[in-house]
Parts: C-alpha cells; sequence; structure tokens
C-alpha cells in the first residue's frame, strides 16, 4: 500500500538522518570545559603601601557615574531605612570617598551570593557589602585596601543553655543558621560536626535572625559589628556567647583587573582616613550600639 | 446539495485542523533532546570540573524528589477534600472549600512558603508540648505542608471539575438504587472522574518538582540551594547552574514519561 510505502521510507530517511547527525555530534572532541581560575599566588590580606597620597595628587574620575552593587540587609554597614534610603557605613563611606575622586555613586540591591559574579559581569562597576577580604574571593576579584578589622562571633538566644561557646556548635543536636555565600557560613560549616545536617542558609541575616528567634536554629554565626545592630533591634531576645574569632578585615570589590578604580578608590580611603572623616563615620554608625569596633584603625593600612 | 466533505476523501488522520506530513508528526524534539543529552554527558563525563560538580549538586536531588513525593501525597488528599466541599451542597463546607481555594489560589506560592515558614510554622511550635514541637521547627516538613496546601487549592479545582464532568444522572441512578452520597461519590462517580483528570494530575506533578525549587528560600537543601550554595562559593555560575538545569530537565521529562505511560494504562476506553 502506498501509505505503508511512505511511512518505511520516512522512518529510514528518520534513522539515516538521526545516525549522521549523533556522528557529527559525537565526532568534535567533546567541547573544553571552561578551565578553573587561573591559580594565581594567593592574595596578601594586607597591603601595606608606604606611599603617602597628598591630597593634591588624588586622582579624579571626572564626574564618573558608578553602579554600586550591595545587599542592603545587613545594618549598620548597609540596609534601606524608613525612608527607603539606602544608608549605612559602606554607604558613607563611598559618597565621602566619591567627594575626593569626583564619582557619582548609585547603590543598587542585589542578592549578596551573587553579587561578585555580577561585578565580574559588569552589571555594577564595584560592590561594598561588607566583603570580608578572602584568597578564594581574591581568585575571582580583587579587592581594595581593607577599610574595616572583623571578627566572627555566635549569636544565641538570650536564654539559650545548650551553646555557650564555639566548641558546643560540635552537638550534633545544635542547628546553625548563616547567610548564603558568606564567610560565616563556610566558618559555620567548618566548626560542626556534620556540615549537610547542621547548617541552614538563609537569604540574609535577618531570616537567619529570625531563624534563630523563631527556635528553628540554635546559633547564628556572624560578622561582631554586623551583630551589634541585629541585637540592638532584637534586644532581649539574643545575645553574644563565647569568645570572638577570626582576624579579618572587610575590603570593597572590584572587576579582576579593573586596577584604574580600584587605585582610585584605594587613594580615595587613605584620604578619608587621614583627614579623619573614616574615624568620623566609624564613630557615627556605631554610636549607640556594642561591640563596637576600632575607630582609631590601628592596624589598616591606609596611613 | 451533498455534503461537501462526502464528495472528497477524508484526510489522513480525520480531526486534524491542518494535516501535517509524516516526516513532520515524527517526534523530532526527542531526538534533539536525546543528541543534546549525548553530547552533555560526553562532556560532563570526560571533565573532571563537571563530574565533580554533577557529583556535588546530586546530593540535592534527593531531597528534591523527597519533598515532592510527600508533599504531593499530601495534596492529594488535601484537593480531594476541599474538591468534595466545593462540589457539596451543605452550604457551610461548600464556603470553607471555596474560601480555601480562593485564597490559596490568590497568593504566590512562594510568599505562601515564606508566610509558613516564619509566621505559622512557629505560631503552631510555641503552641505544641516539647518533643513534637522540632516537628514545626524542620524546614523540610514545613516546606512539604507548605507546598501541599498551595498545589491543594489548584488539585481541588481539578477534582471539581472531574466530578462535574461525571453525567449527574449517575449519581442519580445510585441514590435511587439505594446508596448513599457518600457510597456513590466512592463507588460510582470518583472512580471515573479519576479517570478524567489524570492528566491535569500528572501535570501538575511535574510542576510541583519544580516549584519544589522555591523551598531554597527556607533554606531546604534541595537542589537549587545547593546550586546557589556551590555558585556562590566556587564563583562558577555557568557550570553550576547549567548541570542544575540538566538534571532538573532528566527529572521533568524522565516524570513526564511515567505520567503518560499511566495515563495511557488506566485512559476510559474509547
Amino acid at each position: 500500500m502506498l501509505v505503508e510505502e511512505k511511512m518505511k521510507r520516512t522512518i529510514l530517511v528518520c534513522t539515516i538522518v538521526l545516525l549522521a547527525l549523533i556522528v557529527v555530534a559525537c565526532a568534535p572532541a567533546p567541547t573544553p570545559a571552561p578551565t578553573a581560575a587561573p591559580p594565581t599566588a594567593a592574595k596578601p590580606t594586607e597591603m601595606p603601601k608606604p606611599t603617602t597620597a597628598p591630597a593634591a595628587t588624588l586622582p579624579d574620575l571626572k564626574g564618573r557615574a558608578l553602579k554600586v552593587g550591595s545587599d542592603t540587609t545587613y545594618p549598620p554597614f548597609e540596609s534601606i531605612n524608613d525612608k527607603k534610603e539606602i544608608v549605612g557605613f559602606d554607604v558613607d563611606l563611598v559618597m565621602e570617598i566619591c567627594k575626593k575622586i569626583n564619582c557619582k555613586a548609585t547603590f543598587i540591591t542585589a542578592d549578596f551570593d551573587g553579587l561578585l559574579i555580577a561585578v565580574n559581569n559588569k552589571t555594577y562597576d564595584f560592590s561594598i557589602s561588607g566583603w570580608t577580604i578572602t584568597d578564594e574571593r581574591g581568585k575571582t576579584v580583587d579587592f581594595g585596601l581593607p577599610y574595616l578589622k572583623n571578627t566572627q562571633v555566635l549569636l544565641v538566644r538570650s536564654d539559650e543553655a545548650v551553646v555557650k561557646d564555639v566548641p558546643d556548635l560540635k552537638k550534633p543536636e545544635v542547628i546553625v543558621a548563616v547567610q548564603l555565600g558568606t564567610t560565616n557560613s563556610i566558618t559555620a560549616k567548618k566548626l560542626v560536626a556534620d556540615a549537610n545536617k547542621q547548617v541552614k542558609e538563609f537569604q540574609d541575616f535577618p531570616a537567619a535572625v529570625q531563624a534563630l528567634l523563631n527556635k528553628q536554629a540554635s546559633a547564628v554565626v556572624i560578622d561582631t559589628f554586623a551583630a551589634s545592630d541585629l541585637m540592638e533591634q532584637n534586644k532581649g531576645k539574643i545575645k553574644m556567647t563565647g569568645a570572638q574569632f577570626g582576624d579579618e578585615a572587610l575590603g570593597m570589590v572590584f572587576r579582576k583587573g579593573d586596577t584604574e578604580l580600584k587605585s582610585a578608590f584605594d587613594a580615595g580611603l587613605k584620604a578619608v582616613f587621614a583627614d579623619g572623616t573614616w574615624a568620623k563615620l566609624c564613630n557615627q554608625w556605631w554610636k549607640d550600639i556594642t561591640p563596637k569596633p576600632d575607630c582609631t584603625g590601628a592596624g589598616l593600612p591606609l596611613k | 446539495m451533498a455534503d461537501p466533505a462526502s464528495a472528497k476523501p477524508p484526510p489522513a488522520r480525520a480531526g486534524r485542523a491542518l494535516p501535517m506530513p509524516d516526516w513532520a508528526r515524527f517526534p523530532w524534539w526527542v531526538i534533539i533532546l536525546i543528541l543534546a543529552g549525548i553530547l552533555a554527558a560526553t562532556t560532563i563525563f570526560t571533565s573532571a570540573d563537571y563530574t565533580s560538580i554533577i557529583t556535588l549538586l546530586s546530593s540535592g536531588i534527593y531531597l528534591t524528589l523527597y519533598v515532592t513525593f510527600f508533599a504531593y501525597a499530601l495534596a492529594l488528599v488535601v484537593g480531594l477534600l476541599a474538591g468534595l466541599m466545593r462540589v457539596s451542597r451543605n452550604p457551610v463546607l461548600n464556603t470553607v472549600g471555596t474560601l480555601y481555594v480562593e485564597v490559596v489560589r490568590g497568593i504566590p506560592l512562594l510568599v505562601q512558603i515564606l508566610y509558613f515558614f516564619y509566621v505559622i510554622a512557629p505560631a503552631l511550635a510555641d503552641r505544641t508540648p516539647e518533643p513534637f514541637d522540632q516537628l514545626f521547627r524542620s524546614e523540610v516538613n514545613m516546606g512539604i505542608i507548605a507546598l501541599a496546601i498551595g498545589y491543594g487549592a489548584y488539585l481541588a479545582e481539578t477534582y471539581r471539575a472531574g466530578i462535574e464532568a461525571i453525567p449527574r444522572g449517575q449519581m442519580e441512578a445510585a441514590r435511587s438504587l439505594g446508596m448513599s452520597y457518600v457510597q456513590a461519590m466512592r463507588y460510582v462517580v470518583l472512580p471515573q472522574a479519576l479517570r478524567i483528570i489524570l492528566p491535569p494530575l500528572g501535570n501538575d506533578f511535574v510542576a510541583m518538582l519544580k516549584d519544589s525549587a522555591l523551598l531554597s528560600a527556607i533554606s531546604v537543601k534541595e537542589l537549587t540551594l545547593w546550586t546557589r550554595q556551590r555558585s556562590a562559593n566556587t564563583f562558577r555560575p555557568l557550570e553550576h547552574w547549567t548541570i542544575a538545569a540538566l538534571l532538573y530537565l532528566t527529572m521533568t521529562i524522565g516524570l513526564s514519561l511515567l505520567v503518560r505511560y499511566i495515563e495511557r494504562k488506566f485512559a476510559i476506553p474509547k
């Protein structure tokens, strides 16, 4: 029958085309997977540059408009106030630096865990978001000079009985809440016995603290000077416990290889440090809350 | 005048508006997918990077499937109850059923999940005696319940559609034979309705598997949260999200085929 003949021919043609396609698809070498980030030499955390930058030689960005990516859920570094403005220590610091080096910064809210990638993709010109400087991140992006010393600490509910200090996190019933993609999350996974079961990751720290308040977790690992504001907001409900640990510094994040912007901000940072603006901002944002960072800037390579 | 259709021979496949040639009816999309799968597989298994990523991300698959299966089973029950309420003549049951369906269908699933985790779950847990309160503090349990309640509303409407598709005469006949309303529903109407609504039920199952990704917002460590976390720690979004997409696709296509098989098996013979 004609129909059957046609059917057979169609199937034959299809089979040949299919085989040809498979041969073509398999013949070339498999597409190379993107190579891993080159193992560049570990970026030193401290970058003491003894060069003095007098105000007269400050770089001039000629009023350049800059998009700054930031996860604005992190008071007092950056958060959104009742007037829907993005405010905080990081924000003021960038604005003050921009006054010195002639730029116009606009802050844009974004999810923390995608921020570094977004900076490298040129979605933002740079990022300031309480970034702890680490070697691992240094392979992907460039850090500016450290602008604040920081440590990490445990937050627990005020009536917490089990978690008193860092070693208690090893107990299998303890659940630790952290923010996704932070150094605190990495630290927490090292401190618990079973990282897979004991660490819950949230989109931001307020969510992690809410889980703590709701008893869905028994501790939060957080940067010490971000803890002060959360404790103020939840007065009497949460407290710090145990020793502070880690010796870290925060830095601004620039696209890998964007030395122009990075050196301009490094110079601007030194300038606002030298004229006392930095200390003023530090004292202003940690005015009534504790713990308070060292607002003399001891140990920062900004002189 | 004679019917014009009877003058010509009927097209090869009756019932189609535009008859397609044989070659076009061949399921080319399957071929393309298989080829893409072969390409992806060779790429993945010849690259140490991809192999390690797929191994790491696979640990999220278990929880994705676990959450989907339990949430769907629960949604089937919730949906059936709500669906029966919707077709009920009892004004109280009808109002409660309609209220549930309208409220839940009007709120984005993500908002429902967050609301459940941050508002309802702690409230329930605080009112539950000590050892049992952990039930409401577990993000996995809460995720399952939130998904089940969200999907229950859609399934309720599906059940209702199925029940209303059964001619009213069948219920009347069953009642006149002395069956109670419940018996008639259980032995006459529902078995037929279920077979009618198998395709949409299967669709919802696959949809729920995809929506389980929303649970990443409440720290359920399923495939999406794993991918976010790994991609954030390694700064390599391309590899991680590609693998995640492929893993989801493999699961949904596999389930679609399974659903089709079940549909064919239980279809009402024409």
